[in-house]
C-alpha cells in the first residue's frame, strides 16, 4: 500500500509532462488496437469466404473410389477431410430438381461449416437411416415437414427396383448463400448400399487445408499421390478468387507489423526518456529514501512501478479508444464492415497489448532503473534539487 | 539589437545546448521520423494504385457485361454475336467490327522465392484484340498464335513473378501452354494478366460462356448509339459502360480507403508526436531555465526567447522529416506491390513513387507537429520570471 502510493506520487511529479506522456503513449495504443483489430478482420474474412478449401474431383470420367479418403487424410497440411456423393433428384416432376447430397454428416458439418443445422435433428439424422435434412428454403417450397416420409426419383436407380423413400428429419441453411441450388442431405451408408451402381464411389472429396497460402502444394501433393491409379484426381481451391485474395491479406498484416513497428519503436524512445529523466531530477529523492532504509530493490520496485502504471495507463485508454473507434468506423466505411465482418476488439488484441505495454516497460525502464538502484547514497544527497 | 539578430543570437546559444540535451531532442527526431515515414509509405501506395488505375481503359472504347465486374454474371455465345453486329462500333478497314469477346479464368502459379501461391488472371481475347487495344505492345518474343496453345504475360505479372519468360510452361485444365512473349500496355490493369486466344480458352475450360465483350467506338455519338442498342435488345441482359469510366468507378472505393487509411493512421501518428514534442520542448525549456533567465537580464526579448524555441522544435522536427523521408524512400521506391483491388480479376501490381510533392508533404508534416508541439513551450519560455529563475542557479 504504501508502496503504491510512492510509486503514485512519483507519477505525478511532474504532471504536465506524465499527462503528455499518456497522451502519446495511449494515441500509440489506439494505432495498435486499431491495427491489429483490422488485421485480423482481414484474417476473419479468410475463413469466411472459404480460401482453405480444396475441392477433389475425378480428372477423367472414372470416378474416385471413397477410399481415397484416409489416404488424402494423411497428405501433410490437411485439417479435415469430408466427401460426398451426388445424386441428381427430383420429386414428383423432374421439373422439381434437387441435388440428393449423401455424405458422412458429421464431418461434412465440420469442413462445410458454412451450412447450419440444429444439433438435435444432425443427431435425427445420425439415428435415422434414411433420414434427410433439406434445405429449408426448399422444403418450405415443397410444404415439407419434419416427419414426413417422401418418394423421390432418380436417374440412378435403387438395387432392388424399389422407388427411393426418405425420411425428414429436419433443415439445413446456408446463411453465406442464402439463393444456392435447392439440395438434401442423406447418410451415404444408406445411399450407397441402395444404389443400383457406382458403389464406394465418392463424387468429390472437400478438403480443409491449414495455409491457405500453401493450398497449390497440397493439391499438388494430393493428384500426385493418385496419378497412376484407376482413378486420377484434379484437387483445385473452391474459391479462386478468395484464394488470390489471400496475397492482400498477407500484405495487409506486413504492412500493419511495419506501422506497429515504427510506433512502437518511436513511443519506446519516448517513455525511455521520459523515465529517464524522472530519475535523474529525482536522483536526491531516491538517496533520501535509501537513507530511511528502502533497501536497493524497492528503489528498484518504485521506478519500475512508475513506468509500467504509466505504461498500462497508456494502454487501457489507447485501447478504450479503440473500442470507441471500431463502431465508427464500421458505419464509416459500410463495404468494408460487409467484407470484413465489424471489427471489434478481441481478447487477443487486448492481451496482445498490455504484453506490449508491459515489454515497453521493461524495455524503457531497464537503464534508469538499474541506475537508481545501484545509486549511492552518498553521491545522490549531494545533488540538490 | 534588431529582433532578428536577437532570435539568431539567441537560437545559437539554445542549439549549442542542444548536443547535451540529444536524449530528449532526439525523442522530436525520432517521433516526426516515424510520422513520416508511415505517412510517406501510405500515401505512396494510395498515389500508386490511383495512378495505374486512371492508366487503365479509353474513354474511345467501352466494356460490356453482364453483371457489375467481369468477374460476374456471363454472356453467351449469342448474345456476343448480338453485341459485335450492334451500331456505334468501329470497323476495320476489313469490315470486321473492332470488339474483342474475351474470357478471364484463373491459373494457379507459384511465387518462385516464397513458394506461395500466386494465382493470376488469364484472359481470353478475341481476334481483333490487338487493333482494339493499340496501346498492348509485344516488348520481347512473339504474340500467340490463334489456335495454338499459347500465351503472352503481362509486363507486371512477370515483375511480380519473375519466372514467366517466353519458352516458359503454364499449366493449364488441358496440360500445359507455353509463353511465347511479353507485353507491356501503359502500366495498366491489363499488364497484371496473360492474355491467349479466348476459343483456346474456352475449350481449355469446357466453357461457352464469356465474361465481358470490349469494343471500339464509332465517331463522337458511338456509345449513345451502342447503348441504346444494347437496351433497346430485349434479349440482352448486358450493359455498356465507357470503359475508362468503368475502371475508375471500380478504384474509386479502394482508392478512398487507402487515402483514408494513410491519413487516418498518419494523423494519429502525428496527434502522438505533437504530444511528444511538448513533452521534449518543455523539458528543454526547463533545463535552460536559468540560461534563458539570463539572457533575459541582459537584454534579450521575451519574443526572441520564444522563436528560439520554436525555431529548435522546427529543426529537430525537419531532421526528422528528413530521416523518415530517407527511410521510405530507400525501402520503397521503386518498389512494386501487388494487391487484389477490385479493377481487375487478377492482382494488380503497381510501382511505389517516393516523389518531391509526397517528401514535401512529409515536411509540411513536420511543421506543423513542431509549431502544435513548441509554441506552447516557447511562451512558457517567454514567460520565465527572470528573478525567480536567476535565484535558482
Amino acid at each position: 500500500m504504501k508502496m503504491l502510493f510512492l510509486v503514485w506520487a512519483g507519477l505525478w511529479c511532474k504532471p504536465t509532462r506524465t499527462v503528455f506522456t499518456l497522451i502519446s503513449l495511449a494515441v500509440g495504443f489506439l494505432l495498435f488496437g486499431l491495427l491489429q483489430g483490422l488485421s485480423s478482420a482481414f484474417a476473419a474474412a479468410t475463413s469466411r469466404t472459404q480460401a482453405d478449401r480444396l475441392l477433389v474431383a475425378a480428372r477423367f470420367e472414372s470416378p474416385m473410389p471413397q477410399s481415397y479418403l484416409e489416404r488424402i487424410r494423411s497428405v501433410p497440411g490437411v485439417t479435415g477431410v469430408t466427401w460426398t456423393a451426388i445424386l441428381p433428384a427430383f420429386h414428383q416432376d423432374p421439373r422439381n430438381g434437387f441435388a440428393l447430397i449423401s455424405t458422412d454428416p458429421i464431418s461434412f458439418y465440420e469442413v462445410r461449416n458454412e451450412y447450419k443445422v440444429d444439433p438435435r435433428q444432425l443427431e435425427a439424422l445420425l439415428r435415422t437411416r434414411t433420414g434427410l435434412l433439406v434445405l429449408e428454403s426448399f422444403a418450405k417450397e415443397r410444404g415439407w415437414k419434419i416427419g414426413d416420409k417422401i418418394a423421390i426419383g432418380s436417374p440412378v436407380p435403387r438395387e432392388d427396383g424399389a422407388p427411393w423413400t426418405f425420411d425428414i428429419v429436419g433443415f439445413t441453411t446456408n446463411p453465406s448463400h442464402p439463393g444456392s441450388v435447392p439440395f438434401a442431405l442423406a447418410q451415404y451408408n444408406y445411399v450407397n448400399a441402395s444404389r443400383a451402381g457406382l458403389k464406394d464411389r465418392a463424387t468429390r472429396f472437400v478438403v480443409r487445408i491449414a495455409d491457405p497460402r500453401r493450398s497449390l502444394d497440397t493439391a499438388e501433393a494430393i493428384d500426385k499421390m493418385f496419378a497412376n491409379s484407376a482413378a486420377p484426381t484434379r484437387t483445385q481451391a473452391e474459391n479462386e478468387f478468395a484464394q488470390s485474395d489471400m496475397a492482400t491479406i498477407g500484405d495487409v498484416r506486413r504492412l500493419t507489423v511495419a506501422v506497429i513497428a515504427a510506433v512502437f519503436f518511436a513511443t519506446l524512445f519516448l517513455t525511455g526518456n521520459v523515465v529517464r529523466q524522472s530519475v535523474r531530477e529525482r536522483t536526491a529523492q531516491f538517496g533520501m529514501l535509501k537513507t530511511l532504509g528502502f533497501s536497493d530493490t524497492r528503489v528498484l520496485a518504485i521506478v519500475a512501478g512508475e513506468a509500467l502504471l504509466l505504461c498500462l495507463l497508456g494502454a487501457v485508454a489507447g485501447l478504450a479508444a479503440t473500442a470507441a473507434t471500431f463502431p465508427f468506423i464500421a458505419s464509416y466505411l459500410p463495404n468494408l464492415s460487409g467484407f470484413l465482418g465489424t471489427p471489434e476488439l478481441s481478447s487477443t488484441v487486448l492481451v496482445l497489448g498490455v504484453v506490449s505495454a508491459v515489454v515497453l516497460m521493461i524495455l524503457s525502464t531497464a537503464q534508469p532503473a538499474w541506475s537508481a538502484m545501484r545509486l549511492n547514497i552518498v553521491d545522490a544527497l549531494r545533488m540538490r534539487t | 539589437m534588431s529582433f532578428l539578430a536577437q532570435v539568431r543570437a539567441v537560437t545559437a546559444v539554445g542549439l549549442s545546448s542542444v548536443p547535451a540535451r540529444l536524449g530528449t531532442s532526439m525523442v522530436i527526431v525520432i517521433g516526426v521520423g516515424a510520422v513520416v515515414a508511415v505517412l510517406l509509405g501510405a500515401l505512396a501506395l494510395a498515389t500508386g494504385f490511383t495512378k495505374a488505375a486512371a492508366r487503365t481503359g479509353s474513354p474511345a472504347r467501352a466494356i460490356v457485361l453482364s453483371g457489375d465486374t467481369e468477374g460476374d454474371g456471363g454472356l453467351p455465345r449469342e448474345s456476343v454475336v448480338t453485341i459485335l453486329n450492334a451500331p456505334g462500333i468501329r470497323s476495320s478497314p476489313g469490315g470486321e467490327a473492332i470488339a474483342s469477346a474475351e474470357m478471364i479464368t484463373f491459373i494457379g502459379l507459384r511465387h518462385p522465392q516464397t513458394g506461395l501461391n500466386a494465382s493470376a488472371a488469364v484472359r481470353g481475347v478475341g481476334p481483333q484484340a490487338f487493333t482494339l487495344r493499340p496501346e498492348v505492345k509485344i516488348i520481347e518474343g512473339r504474340a500467340f498464335a490463334r489456335g495454338a496453345r499459347e500465351l503472352i504475360v503481362g509486363r507486371a505479372l512477370q515483375l511480380r513473378l519473375g519466372n514467366i519468360v517466353p519458352g516458359a510452361t503454364i499449366p493449364m485444365p488441358n496440360g500445359d501452354w507455353t509463353v511465347t512473349g511479353v507485353f507491356e500496355s501503359g502500366g495498366d490493369a491489363h499488364e497484371s494478366e496473360l492474355m491467349g486466344d479466348v476459343d483456346m480458352l474456352l475449350d481449355a475450360n469446357r466453357r461457352n460462356v464469356f465474361n465481358s465483350v470490349t469494343v471500339a467506338l464509332d465517331g463522337e455519338n458511338g456509345l449513345e448509339r451502342f447503348t441504346a442498342a444494347l437496351q433497346g435488345n430485349p434479349t440482352l441482359t448486358a450493359r455498356a459502360l465507357r470503359e475508362d469510366e468503368y475502371f475508375a468507378n471500380a478504384s474509386r472505393a479502394v482508392s478512398s480507403l487507402l487515402m483514408l487509411v494513410a491519413g487516418g493512421i498518419g494523423g494519429l501518428m502525428a496527434l502522438g508526436a505533437v504530444f511528444a514534442a511538448l513533452n521534449t520542448m518543455y523539458t528543454a525549456v526547463s533545463t535552460r531555465s536559468s540560461e534563458i533567465a539570463t539572457l533575459r537580464a541582459i537584454g534579450f526579448g521575451p519574443g526572441a526567447v520564444a522563436a528560439s524555441v520554436l525555431i529548435e522544435a522546427l529543426l529537430l522536427a525537419l531532421a526528422g522529416a528528413l530521416i523518415g523521408a530517407l527511410i521510405t524512400w530507400f525501402l520503397l521506391d521503386g518498389s512494386n506491390v501487388s494487391a487484389m483491388t477490385g479493377i481487375s480479376p487478377s492482382q494488380l501490381t503497381f510501382g511505389l513513387r517516393v516523389d518531391a510533392g509526397l517528401i514535401v508533404t512529409g515536411l509540411a508534416t513536420a511543421v506543423v507537429v513542431a509549431a502544435l508541439g513548441g509554441s506552447l513551450a516557447a511562451v512558457r519560455a517567454a514567460r520565465i520570471p527572470v528573478a525567480n529563475a536567476l535565484r535558482m542557479v
